[in-house]
Order: C-alpha cells, then sequence, then structure tokens
C-alpha cells in the first residue's frame, strides 16, 4: 500500500510537468502579449519603445527558452513577477487567495451539509413527491449557467429588496472594526456563497441519492431491516457509512471546480480573489500569474484525485494495484 | 470515527450558516444606524480633519485597480485616478483645458533656436511627512522617466530634449560608435585599432557601393536608367552628379560630400530600401555599452527651486510634457536610486506618498483608503475620509441609487439618463465630451487600391447606429480627430456618406466586376476581413452588420471577426486585418504624427505620405492657433482623401453623484472633459 | 381463510404476469418500460422533442434572417427592413424595440429580432452539445476501454494523460484557446467547430475515467473469467463482452454532458470567447442579463434564452436520471 502511494505521488509529479509544459506553451502562443495590451491606445508609444519593454519581461525569448528559464525559478519556488501587479506571484497569490479560499470553503461545507440529508431523503422516498421536488430543485440550480443565476438573484435581493449589499466585500463607507468587520465580510459573501451553493449542489445532492439507492437494495440492509432494526438506525448505520466513501472521493474532486467557477463568480461580485484576477490577467496576457494560478489548480486537482484513488483503492479491494 | 467526521463537519456547516443568517440581519440593522458608526470613525481622524456633516467618508466607485499606487509606473487608469490625489503637479489643466499654475509655474523662451522651459516651484510647499518640496523631486521624475530600463507608460525619454537620446540610448550599436568617434579616434578601449580601419577604409565603402547600387536598380526598375551599369543616369535621377562611367562608389562618395559626411542622415534620407548600416557586417550591430553618460544635458537645476529643460525642437505640448508630470518625494523614493536599476522605486509602488490632497492608507478589499493631508498647500480637503471601490461597471448605477457609493462614471447611454432623471431627489450627473473618438481604420498595405477603399467607406452607414446607441450622447464626426481639441475643423462636411451605388462604382473603377453573383477582379472575390472588439455591445456594430449584407448583395465579402482586446489590437498591429473598429482616448493635443505620419508608431493604416508629413512637421511648429487649426484642417482632409480612416463617433463621458450624502453645491461648477471633482476635492463637502 | 385465498390467487395472477412479462420482454423493452415509469424523465422527453422542432423547422418559417437588423423612422416610427432602398437621414436603428405582432419577442440591443435569433441559436447550441459528447465519447471510450483492459504500461500511460487533461482548468485555457484561433486566421463562421472540437478534446478525460473504472471491475467477473477460458479474441472481448456492459454509464455521462456542454458554451460566451458575432447562440443571447438595464427594463431579451437554457439542460438531466434508474435493475421498485 505504501509503496502505491510512493509511486502515485512520484507520478503526480511527472504529471504536474506535462501539465506544466502545455499550460505554458498554450498561454505563450496567444497572439496580443502584455506589452502589446498595456501600450495599445496610446498613441505615444513608439516601436522601440514596446521592443524595449518586451526584452524587460523576457518576451522576445522563444517558447522553450521561455519556459525552461520558467522551470528553473519555480523549482526554487519562484513562480517569476506578475507584470501586472509588478510583484512576485507567489505574493499576488497569497494575498488575494483568502476570499477565494473562503468563497470555496463555505460553499463546500453547505454543499456538503445540505447535499447528505437531502439526498438521503430523496433516496428513501423513491419516487415520491418529496423526491420529485428534491431532485428537481437540485438539477434546477445546474441548468443555468451561474452568471445568470447571479445576475437575477441580485437583482431580485440586492437591488429589489436591498437586503443584501449588490457586490463587492466591504461597506466602504463604514470604518468596520473587529467583530463588525467580521459581520460586514459575511454579509457581502451572502450572495455568492449563495450561488455557488445552488449551481454546485445538484451534482453531489444526485450523487448521494443514486448511491443511497444503491445501498439501500443491498442484501444487508434487507437484513439490518428483516431482523428489526428500527429505519434510523438502519439508514443511519448500515446504509449511509456505505454510501460515505464515495461521497468522500467526489467531494475531494469538487475543489478544483469550485476554483474555477471563482473565475466567474468573483467578477461578478466583484470580489478580488484569484479567480477574477486570474480572468484579467488572461485579457492582459500577464503570463507569470496565469501560470501560477493554473499551476495552483492543477496541484489542487491532482491531489483531488490523488487522495480519491487511494481512498479508492483502500475500499475496494478488486482493484489491482 | 466516521460519524464523528460526519459531526465536525455539520458543526461546520451549522456555524457557516449561522454566521450567514447574522449577516443578514445586520445588513438590516446598519441601515438604520448609519449616525453611531459615523462618530465613532470621526473620533478616529479627529486629529486631523473632521467633518462637520453626518457623512465623513467620500466613495468613489472605480473599476479594478492594478495596484500600482506610483504614477511613475502606473499604467491603468483606475490606478492613476488614485494617484492624482495623493501626488500634486506643477502646473494642471483648467476647464478648458489649458495648462495653469499649480504647486509652480513654467515659461517657455526661444534661445539660439532651442527652446527652454523655465519651471519654477512655489516656496513653502510640503509632502505630507513634513519634507519641504524642491526641485530636486521634480528632477527626480524626469530621471526615472528617462532611466534606460523605465518600462512604464510615460513617453518622456523620447522627448527631443538635450541629451535625452544619449541617456536613453546608453548603449548603442558599434558602427554608431565608430562613427560617431570619426575614423582619426585615437581611444581603443571599445574596440581596437584594426577593427575600426578595416571599418573605415574597407568596409564601409563596400556597404556604401551596395546602398548607391540599391539606388541605381531603384531607378532602372523605375524606368529611370537603362541598365544597372548606367550608374551615372540614375544618380541624376537621384540629384546627385557622377561622370560618365562612374562606379556605384562613386556615386555613394558624391553623396557623403552632399551630405558634408553624415552619414546617418543620408542612410535616413536617400535610402531605396535598406538602410546604409543594414548593408554592413552583423559584427557592427553588437551593442557597446556607454555609461559615462550620467545625466540629461539638457536638464538643469538653477536653485533649489527652479530647474530648466531644453527642447531641440518646438514641440506645441512641451509644457504639459514638462509642467504636468507628478512630484515625487526624492527623500523616500530615490534613497538609493542610480541609473538603470529602478528596483527600489518599484518597491515602493505599494505605499505612495506625495504632496496632494490626500494620503494613502491603505488598499484592502477592493478599496483605496486616503486620509486628508492637512499639509495640502491649497487648505486640507473637508472630506476627512476618501475611499475609491473597484466596483462592476453593470453595477454603478445601482450602488448610487442604494447609496452604497457616491460618486461614479458608469458608461453613458439613453438608459441610464433615463434613470438618473427618475432619480432626481436621489443622484445628479453631468455630462462631458470624451476626449477621443471611435474610427474604422483600413490598411491600406492590404486594400492597396484606393479605389476598393473609397468603396468601402461608402458602405459606412454611421448616423443611424451612432444614434440609436447613444442618442444625444454621441455624435458622429466627419474627421480623425476628437472635437475636444481645439484645433478640430467643426465645420468639416461628411466625406463619403452612406452609398452603395456609388460604392459599387468605385470597386469598378477599381476594376471588379460583377460575374455569377460574385464581385471578383482577376478571378478573385473581394473579400476583407474586419476585426472588431466585444461586437455584442459595440455602437459601431450595426454599421458592420449594413456593410456585410450590401456586400453580400454585391457579390463581395465581409469577414467580421469579434476579437478580444488585446488580440485585436495585437492583429491590428501585425498588418493581419484589412480594416478594423477601434477607439482612441486620451487626446490632449493636435499632434497626429504617431497615428499618421510615415515613421508614426501606431500608424497601423501602413499608409505613407510625404504631404500628410510635412504638413504635420509644419503644425508641431506653428505657435499661431488659427495657422495651425487651418494646417491641421488641410491635414484630416488629405487623410480623408486617402480613405484610410473613417472616424465614427465622439461620445460623452458621464459621472453620477449621490445627492443624499453630498452637498451637490460643492462640486465644480462647470465639470468638462478636463476638470470634474477631483480637480477641487480640497471644496468637495458632505452633508 | 377466504381472505388467505384471495391473496394466494392475486399471488399467483401477479406471478404469472410477471413471468409472461419476463418472457416476452427484451432487456431493452424493460428498460424502455422503466424508463417510461419515470414521470420526471418523460416530461425532459417531451420537452427535447418540441426543442428539436422548434430550433430545426423553426427558421424555416421565420420571415428574417438571423443578424438581420431592423431600421426605425424616427419620424413616423414606421419600421423598415435591411434591404429596402432607405433615406438615411432620418433612420434610426429598431433596438429593443417591444413584443409586437412584427417581433414576438421584441429585438436585442442591435436591433435583430430575438425570437428568430432564439431559433438559430437553439441549433448552435444543440448541436454544440451533441458534438462535443460525440468527440468526448469517441475518444472516453476508446482510451478508457485501452486503459481498463490491457492495464499495465498502457493504463499507466493513458492515465497520466487523463490526469493531465483533468488538471487543466478548463475556463482560463478556452479563454486562451479561442483567442489562438483568431491568431491563426480561423473564420469566425468556422470557429464554432473548432470550439466544438477543443471542448471534446478537453472533455474527454472523465469519460474515459469512468469507462476504466467500470471495465477494471467488470473484467474481474465470472462471466468474463468465462469467456477468457472460451479463447477469444482480444477486440471481441473489449467490444462484445465489456463494453457493451459499460453502455449504461456512458449513456448516462453522455445525456448529462449534452446538458453541461450547453451550460459551458454560455459560460464562454459571458466571457466573450465563444460563438462569434454575429452568429447567435442561447448562450450568448443569455449573457445580457449581466447588462443590469437590460435586466431591469427588457426581460424580453435576458428571459427567453435563459428560460430556453433551463428547459434543455433540465431535460437532459431529467433523461439522464431516468436512463439511470432505469438500466440498473436493483432500483426496481
Amino acid at each position: 500500500m505504501r509503496q502505491y502511494i510512493i509511486k502515485r505521488v512520484i507520478v503526480s509529479f511527472i504529471v504536474l510537468f506535462l501539465v506544466s509544459i502545455l499550460l505554458y506553451s498554450i498561454a505563450r502562443s496567444v497572439p496580443g502579449d502584455y506589452v502589446a495590451n498595456v501600450t495599445g491606445g496610446n498613441p505615444n508609444i513608439t516601436p522601440e519603445m514596446q521592443e524595449r519593454m518586451r526584452e524587460l519581461y523576457g518576451l522576445d525569448k522563444g517558447i522553450l527558452e521561455g519556459y525552461i528559464s520558467w522551470l528553473k525559478d519555480a523549482l526554487h519556488g519562484d513562480l517569476g513577477t506578475s507584470f501586472k501587479y509588478q510583484k512576485p506571484v507567489v505574493e499576488v497569490i497569497k494575498s488575494y487567495m483568502a476570499p477565494t479560499f473562503a468563497l470555496a470553503f463555505i460553499s463546500m461545507v453547505l454543499e456538503v451539509a445540505l447535499a447528505i440529508p437531502l439526498g438521503i431523503i430523496a433516496a428513501r422516498k423513491q419516487y415520491s413527491m418529496t423526491d420529485y421536488t428534491i431532485v428537481a430543485i437540485a438539477i434546477l440550480g445546474i441548468s443555468l449557467p451561474s452568471f445568470f443565476f447571479a445576475s437575477v438573484l441580485r437583482r431580485w435581493l440586492s437591488i429589489g429588496l436591498g437586503i443584501l449589499p449588490i457586490s463587492g466585500m466591504v461597506t466602504a463607507r463604514a470604518n468596520y472594526q473587529g467583530f463588525d468587520l467580521f459581520l460586514d465580510y459575511a454579509k457581502h459573501f451572502t450572495l455568492p456563497i449563495i450561488v455557488f451553493v445552488i449551481t454546485g449542489i445538484g451534482s453531489l445532492l444526485r450523487y448521494v441519492r443514486t448511491n443511497m439507492l444503491e445501498v439501500l437494495s443491498a442484501d444487508y440492509v434487507r437484513t439490518a431491516r428483516a431482523k428489526g432494526l428500527p429505519e434510523r438506525k438502519v439508514i443511519g448505520k448500515h446504509a449511509f457509512r456505505n454510501t460515505l466513501i464515495p461521497i468522500v472521493t467526489i467531494v475531494g474532486g469538487m475543489i478544483p471546480s469550485l476554483f474555477s467557477g471563482a473565475v466567474i463568480t468573483e467578477g461578478i461580485f466583484s470580489l478580488e480573489g484569484l479567480g477574477s484576477i486570474a480572468l484579467k490577467a488572461v485579457y492582459n496576457g500577464d503570463i507569470p500569474y496565469l501560470m501560477g494560478f493554473n499551476m495552483f489548480i492543477a496541484v489542487l486537482t491532482l491531489i483531488g484525485t490523488l487522495v480519491s484513488d487511494i481512498l479508492y483503492a483502500v475500499v475496494d479491494p478488486r482493484v489491482r494495484y | 470515527m466516521k460519524k464523528a467526521f460526519l459531526s465536525v463537519l455539520l458543526c461546520v456547516a451549522m456555524c457557516a450558516t449561522l454566521l450567514v443568517g447574522c449577516g443578514n440581519k445586520e445588513a438590516a440593522a446598519t441601515t438604520t444606524t448609519d449616525s453611531s458608526e459615523t462618530t465613532e470613525t470621526t473620533e478616529a481622524a479627529a486629529e486631523t480633519v473632521t467633518a462637520p456633516g453626518t457623512y465623513d467618508t467620500l466613495v468613489v466607485g472605480t473599476q479594478v485597480f492594478d495596484g500600482v499606487f506610483d504614477p511613475l509606473f502606473s499604467s491603468s487608469a483606475y490606478d492613476t485616478q488614485v494617484n492624482d490625489m495623493i501626488f500634486t503637479s506643477v502646473c494642471v489643466l483648467d476647464p478648458d483645458g489649458k495648462l495653469v499654475d499649480n504647486a509652480g509655474h513654467v515659461e517657455v523662451e526661444e534661445k539660439d533656436g532651442k527652446y527652454v522651459y523655465t519651471v519654477t516651484l512655489q516656496d513653502g510647499l510640503k509632502f505630507s511627512d513634513g519634507e519641504p518640496v524642491t526641485i530636486d523631486d521634480l528632477l527626480f521624475t524626469y530621471y526615472v522617466f528617462a532611466d534606460p530600463t523605465y518600462d512604464g507608460s510615460s513617453t518622456f525619454g523620447t522627448l527631443d530634449i538635450e541629451g535625452m537620446a544619449d541617456y536613453v540610448d546608453s548603449a548603442a550599436p558599434l558602427w554608431k560608435c565608430m562613427m560617431n568617434a570619426g575614423a582619426e579616434n585615437t581611444d581603443f578601449s571599445k574596440w581596437d585599432e584594426a577593427t575600426q580601419k578595416k571599418f573605415f577604409e574597407e568596409d564601409l565603402p563596400t556597404a556604401g557601393a551596395a546602398f548607391a547600387q540599391e539606388i541605381v536598380d531603384y531607378c532602372v526598375d523605375a524606368g529611370y536608367a537603362a541598365d544597372a551599369n548606367d550608374v551615372s543616369t540614375a544618380a541624376g535621377a537621384w540629384g546627385f552628379e557622377v561622370a560618365e562611367g562612374g562606379t556605384a562608389e562613386d556615386f555613394f562618395n558624391a553623396m557623403v560630400e552632399a551630405y558634408g559626411g553624415d552619414l546617418l542622415n543620408l542612410s535616413n534620407t536617400e535610402s531605396a530600401g535598406s538602410s546604409l548600416f543594414d548593408l554592413l557586417d552583423a559584427s557592427y550591430a553588437e551593442a557597446i555599452e556607454l555609461s559615462d553618460v550620467n545625466e540629461i544635458t539638457g536638464i538643469k537645476k538653477v536653485d533649489d527651486l527652479t530647474c530648466t529643460v531644453t527642447f531641440n525642437s518646438p514641440n506645441i505640448s512641451g509644457d504639459k510634457l514638462v509642467a504636468w508630470q507628478p512630484i515625487v518625494p526624492k527623500h523616500y523614493y530615490g534613497k538609493d536610486f542610480k541609473k538603470g536599476d529602478l528596483t527600489a522605486v518599484k518597491a515602493l509602488n505599494n505605499a505612495p506618498l506625495g504632496s496632494g490632497p490626500y494620503t494613502f492608507v491603505s488598499y484592502e478589499n477592493n478599496i483605496v483608503t486616503l486620509a486628508a493631508n492637512p499639509n495640502y498647500f491649497k487648505g486640507a480637503p473637508q472630506i476627512p475620509n476618501l475611499k475609491f471601490q473597484a466596483v462592476d461597471e453593470n453595477t454603478k448605477v445601482d450602488l448610487i441609487l442604494n447609496g452604497d457609493i457616491d460618486i461614479t462614471d458608469p458608461s453613458a447611454s439613453l438608459e441610464v439618463v433615463a434613470q438618473m432623471e427618475d432619480n432626481k431627489d436621489k443622484a445628479s450627473y453631468s455630462l462631458v465630451d470624451n476626449p477621443g473618438y471611435g474610427y474604422i481604420g483600413i490598411n491600406a498595405e492590404n486594400v492597396p487600391d484606393i479605389n476598393v477603399r473609397k468603396g468601402l467607406m461608402c458602405l459606412m452607414n454611421r448616423e443611424p447606429a451612432v444614434k440609436s446607441y447613444y442618442g444625444d450622447l454621441a455624435e458622429v464626426i466627419e474627421r480623425p480627430m476628437t472635437p475636444t481639441v481645439a484645433e478640430y475643423p467643426r465645420d468639416a462636411k461628411p466625406f463619403y456618406s452612406y452609398d452603395p451605388a456609388k460604392a459599387l462604382e468605385y470597386f469598378k473603377e477599381a476594376g471588379y466586376e460583377q460575374k455569377d453573383g460574385k464581385l471578383v477582379k482577376d478571378g478573385k472575390q473581394l473579400v476583407i476581413k474586419v476585426g472588431i472588439g466585444d461586437a455584442s455591445s459595440h455602437p459601431s456594430t450595426p454599421i458592420l452588420t449594413q456593410m456585410a449584407n450590401d456586400m453580400a448583395d454585391m457579390g463581395a465579402e465581409l469577414v467580421v471577426n469579434d476579437l478580444q482586446f488585446s488580440v485585436l489590437t495585437d492583429m491590428v498591429q501585425g498588418g493581419e486585418l484589412d480594416m478594423w473598429v477601434m477607439a482612441w482616448g486620451n487626446a490632449t493635443d493636435c499632434d497626429n504624427t504617431q497615428m499618421f505620419g510615415s515613421k508614426g508608431g501606431s500608424n497601423y493604416q501602413h499608409y505613407y505620405s510625404d504631404e500628410i508629413d510635412a504638413l504635420q512637421a509644419k503644425i508641431l511648429q506653428t505657435v499661431d492657433f488659427d495657422e495651425r487649426a487651418a494646417l491641421v484642417a488641410e491635414e484630416l482632409d488629405l487623410i480623408m482623401d486617402a480613405a484610410i480612416y473613417m472616424p465614427v463617433y465622439q461620445r460623452k463621458n458621464m459621472e453620477i453623484y449621490n445627492a443624499t450624502t453630498l452637498n451637490i453645491d460643492t462640486l465644480p461648477e462647470r465639470t468638462t472633459t478636463y476638470y470634474n471633482y477631483a480637480s477641487q476635492i480640497e471644496k468637495l463637502q458632505m452633508n | 381463510m377466504e381472505d388467505n385465498k384471495e391473496l394466494l390467487k392475486k399471488n399467483l395472477q401477479e406471478q404469472d404476469e410477471f413471468e409472461k412479462n419476463q418472457v416476452i420482454m427484451t432487456p431493452g423493452q424493460l428498460v424502455a418500460k422503466r424508463f417510461f415509469r419515470n414521470k420526471l424523465a418523460c416530461i425532459g422527453v417531451a420537452i427535447i422533442a418540441v426543442m428539436a422542432l422548434f430550433c430545426i423547422i423553426g427558421p424555416f418559417l421565420t420571415p428574417y434572417g438571423e443578424y438581420e437588423i431592423f431600421y426605425k423612422d424616427m419620424a413616423t416610427g414606421e419600421e423598415h427592413r435591411m434591404q429596402e432602398e432607405l433615406d438615411m437621414s432620418q433612420m434610426g436603428i429598431n433596438v429593443k424595440a417591444p413584443i409586437s405582432e412584427a417581433h414576438w419577442l421584441g429585438t436585442d440591443t442591435d436591433g435583430r429580432d430575438v425570437f428568430t435569433r432564439l431559433m438559430y441559436g437553439g441549433r448552435i447550441s444543440l448541436t454544440v452539445g451533441f458534438v462535443v459528447v460525440i468527440i468526448e465519447l469517441i475518444l472516453g471510450i476508446f482510451l478508457g476501454g485501452l486503459a481498463g483492459y490491457y492495464g499495465g504500461a498502457v493504463d499507466m500511460v493513458i492515465m497520466r494523460l487523463v490526469e493531465v487533461f483533468y488538471s487543466l482548468p478548463f475556463i482560463p485555457i478556452m479563454l486562451i484557446l479561442s483567442s489562438l484561433f483568431v491568431g491563426y486566421n480561423i473564420s469566425p463562421q468556422y470557429k464554432i467547430y473548432f470550439i466544438m472540437i477543443v471542448m471534446g478534446i478537453l472533455d474527454w478525460a472523465g469519460v474515459a475515467r469512468n469507462v476504466r473504472a467500470q471495465i477494471l471491475s467488470l473484467r474481474e467477473m465470472e462471466y468474463m473469467q468465462a469467456a477468457e477460458s472460451t479463447g477469444i479474441k482480444t477486440t471481441r472481448k473489449i467490444f462484445k463482452h465489456l463494453v457493451p456492459n459499460t453502455m449504461p454509464i456512458i449513456i448516462l455521462i453522455a445525456t448529462m454532458d449534452v446538458g453541461s456542454v450547453i451550460l459551458y458554451e454560455s459560460v464562454l460566451s459571458y466571457l466573450g470567447v465563444g460563438i462569434a458575432w454575429p452568429y447567435a447562440s442561447w448562450g450568448n443571447m443569455a449573457n445580457t442579463v449581466a447588462d443590469s438595464i437590460i435586466l431591469k427594463n427588457y426581460p424580453n431579451i435576458w428571459a427567453p434564452p435563459g428560460i430556453l437554457i433551463l428547459l434543455t439542460v433540465l431535460a437532459f438531466n431529467f433523461i439522464g436520471d431516468g436512463m439511470r434508474d432505469a438500466f440498473d435493475p436493483r432500483m426496481k421498485r
């Protein structure tokens, strides 16, 4: 087992290396680099100035040469300097990751906390009105693009009813401190979290429901029922436990999608997190930051896959290492 | 184990739900307890500036910052907005766009054909940390802008200031160094004697002969000379005298003589393709470090409050370029400044310090917080706190109406104006002309036939598109220059009006014929590739729709590429498009050389005309306004006639104000393109 | 006693019926029967049928073109079409027109008929959905099948490839790639095909993973060991015995993914890199919702595409759910 894990970790590094090559070459082959972008529209910029800037940013190097120097620095923990922020990428990621992580973490916890009980209820009452309602609502959430939900919900809750802030992270006018500040954050994050939960809960809920259905028709559940255990115990002790592992593996897989979803939601609500600045980086051609962000997601994804694979192997002895 | 895990999970989830729930209640509460909160904050600000009214914090809604709060390097307009509050400049613009004194004064006088600007600072100015402002601080700004490693957006380093080029190009190719040193040079520290000898005795004459031969070949192609050996006739056509039977080398020597040995000038003027120096061996292009230039000779300190800047040639906006620059404290930014290394300056990008009306407090959560500067030379601002919050363009109006922010600038549209009119009690607005214009450009290299270009111009139906998109908020303009520039010819008539029949005539004149429903010339269909950014919400989109339709009717094709801005820019610069839709912004003068001059860096239409170049040069040296305006009108007519640029619209910028929190009467009487609330922020009051 | 007899009789009857059914119905029919018992799934099928008709036949019936703009006489308010000879001095473009007989859902911000664009947009959105899924299935089944069956080095290589593709952040990559299309001179008309191919290529990893996992466990089943002992050809083993048994999961993934691809297309359009102007897709029509003025004043512009996306994706999900329940005999009531 330990050998398997070690092997998988090594393999993950190889994958990461391949991913970085792919990401770098894609990012670099884009027409319209950072220099063209910042200087575009300014009638006073001369081609010589652009050339000089390209040299300074290392954009005059070829893709391969550029990649090698990027990789060298990356191996030393230096992801380069963001063109746009004029700061080391690691520092940029550090200073913008708090809102992104808060959003992702809280949304994930809420999704799990809502999806599990609702999924179980739906499974227990398969084909009932309750089942239909729960499933329909869950699917409704994953049937509209997140920007659509966000806009409509904001129109209704923030602009129409005025109970939630329209955008931003804190109330600018007030100079909150301490706990008030915390509440202010909470208030501003409510709507984005709602959007995340609505658009993310559907798949998890259905997964729970299907797994539960499978387990409920298993022999050991029938046995448990037959020996007269109360339904609560049958579900809680016998059925649910057996669905938990597959659920944990899928929750691990949700992390990357939460982060790439941030690219859109953060932008809509003017939250300054990793996602919204990544979107700008694409438009600007800020390659160092883009590489940093993409690699960050890649690492998260790989960790998620690794954990779920290992769990899978632990649970299912039929899988050969 | 599993149970424990689940219960932990549930607990966390419940806590989160509770918190979110509390947040909601808080939201309802804050609206009613505004006054109690503000008393708290005024206490904190008591030692500096206190607000007389209920509100003590002005919130300006802007767009996302790059976080470069340093006027020397900021490139985004939103960062600049913040920097303008923290820094001052010697002069500023008045409501009419004229340069007026601010923290000092600038004057120009002509001396021996050179133009000397004298900048004087007011006495007694102080930075927000209490240190006095001296001329060294302004000189520091100049030197950062001119630094060889400078990568910001200022063009100061390209100005024709005495000694500037030497300072900026502290490295030059070997041939240039040797050329400057001359054949008699005896300093061989950077190259050896043999190289120098070989250069002047062998390689340069060889290159010269090749250079001359190129001219001869050109003349042969053009029919001025019989064959490649007929140097004498070719030289005659080029304006030089070479004896019958002379060689290319003789021709070159004749040119050298005519130019008095100024080979640089010779190469630039006479070239028939390659520059003289391109014809030299590649080893001569190697860069030689010339590190001995440590100051710009044209920039001189006179005393603690005065300096002079000497321009080699007249520049109609020289005063702006010299005096409308931020004064940056050298004692703070430039402690370790030395030429060629700006890292120490950049390290302070997020901790600005200046002498403006506000001082920097923090930048977090997408909000920049500033506090009133009690040392401000026009008197401390009346609003103690100023915050800039990055908000989404789409929510700006709602944020004002909800009272979250106080001032912002949504993009002007008929609906926004209507919404403002509906909420007159809550908000007010101002409309000013945008100092720029939208246009459709044509690349004359890709569409070389002027009749095709003229035909395309006749297919651009601008009026309905602009009218329905902007209503009164934009006007169709007829010449490629923003009407906010005083020299713009306001009485100009449309050059090409929408007329598909006429367009077809032009196309036919260019040799196109309609065959089997296709408009072809030499068997090739007329296909025009046009690029536009964000077509789904662009005012020029309907123009292209109509154009595509009309061209399809004629049997031609308009291929529309909807692009991201950076890609569009790149393709335009790379000359990959036949036609493109773009806009210019931030124009402050009538100088068009970058866009239309033969050597202009932004001449993406690749149309080169000596006539236009000559006019432009004349415009830049014509100080009398009326005379200059007439020349500008002439220049613009020439550009229109070349059918390379179709100006489309000049729109208005909008600024909206929260009437509940702001004392609207303290806003400037006249808000213009050059002058808004920020220009006299120290006078602004809140209720 | 009487009751008991009755019950016994009834049981027997039921058993008879049951056995009769068992005999008559093929597995496919059984699945279909179970499927159509699910009301939501039936609704899903109905919705998709209506949408398909709307998008395929609709464009033939509308008098207007997909990107035709309408002019309006500023003085009289009379509407004119693009092809007419017009005196342009008093024409404006008929933008954001209200719902009327001529324009059932009004016109959009560029003065084009919303209803007509909905039909054309649906064609694109549905095509994108299906084509992308077909591409990802072809790649995913092939590679997943190989990996699952052969294991060892083949599995190792393919699964690492899967991980590489899994780790590419979809949205940033699509943003970058779509500007590449332009850079390499792909005309906007064909851009959509490239987007489909790229989305298919980026998406296959999920299918491959699932197919592989399924085959891994199928391979260990007794019937496969039996098949193996008969010594049949490998291709036959994979495609006759293994792949058909992964069919339920493949069909399931396919239906679900059609929906999610339609959503992804709309997100790409929202970010400005989806279907190129002037072509319509539900996604690029729905993203007008982001404009707060349109959101507030012109529900006829933003709501219809939103509703169509919602219904379509919902329908595909219902069908997917119904299929899963129908395929899996353990879910039988």
